[in-house]
């Protein structure tokens, strides 16, 4: 009889820490998927930043500043989880000219790590993020 | 702050006669001498705080090897390699690596990422 109490008390500590535990790997998935939004948006600020306040060129027939920009790059930055890792979110520009932009060529060799940067140095907010949601579960 | 110059230069002095050129610490106009070196100071992160204060510097850098074959023997140098085993010698760890071709220029660009902590 005292035996099947202790039995009975192990089974539901055991679906309590199941419980809990899929709940706090839930809680750190969500903090991923906000941290990538998060990394996401500085993505579009180091674009605005490093490549739509620059000109293009000065016009030769006016020497104005020329603005052409078609903001294809900006949009084509997203965010998502990854399609075949667990547990991992990801940011991508999905534009085919992005690793040319991100590394810099052998004609123009200045790289501009937006996506690089966007992670690199936020990494603070991210543990941040994730830490939160965890912390919304485990209290 | 740790001078990453200095790092990489001296980390890269013992395999300089592999290449043509010098390290270049900036990017220049275009590259146009292969095998080519060049790198960018990433980043100083203040890391191993101790009351309240940071005890090390975590140095960030990436070094771009620009590599192509060359037009009369057709031969590419690769020394991508030599350079990663010449930083990871100097206890450099990798954090980034990435591999690109240029189809219009035949141009091999390998990006590798590096990092260490040093204490300040």
């Amino acid at each position: 009889m005292a035996n099947d109490g202790i039995q009975a008390a192990l089974e539901d500590w055991n679906r309590r820490i199941t419980a809990k535990a899929h709940a706090v790997v839930l809680a750190a998935d969500r903090g991923n998927m906000k941290a990538a939004f998060y990394c996401e948006n500085e993505a579009k600020k180091n674009a605005v930043r490093e490549i739509y306040s620059i000109p293009i060129k000065k016009s030769p027939k006016t020497g104005k500043d020329l603005w052409k920009r078609t903001a294809l790059y900006k949009a084509g930055i997203g965010s998502g989880v990854h399609p075949s890792l667990a547990h991992t979110a990801m940011i991508y520009a999905s534009v085919p000219y992005a690793k040319w932009l991100e590394y810099g060529t052998s004609k123009n060799p200045k790289a501009l790590y937006i996506l690089t940067n966007a992670v690199m140095k936020n990494r603070a907010a991210i543990n941040r993020l994730i830490a939160q949601a965890i912390g919304g579960v485990t209290g | 702050m740790i001078d990453n110059t200095a790092l990489v230069k001296s980390t890269l002095d013992p395999v300089g006669v592999l290449f043509s050129c010098p390290v270049i610490e900036s990017s220049p106009e275009s590259i146009t001498i292969f095998p080519c070196v060049t790198f960018l100071d990433s980043g100083h992160d203040d890391s191993d705080f101790a009351d309240g204060k940071a005890q090390a510097d975590l140095v960030t850098v990436i070094v771009d090897i620009w590599e192509k074959a060359d037009k009369e023997t057709g031969i590419r140098k690769e020394v991508h390699q030599s350079v990663d085993a010449a930083m990871l010698k100097a206890d450099w760890y990798k954090s980034g690596f990435a591999h690109l071709h240029e189809p219009s220029t035949d141009v091999h660009h390998y990006v590798q990422k590096y990092s260490k902590v040093e204490a300040q």
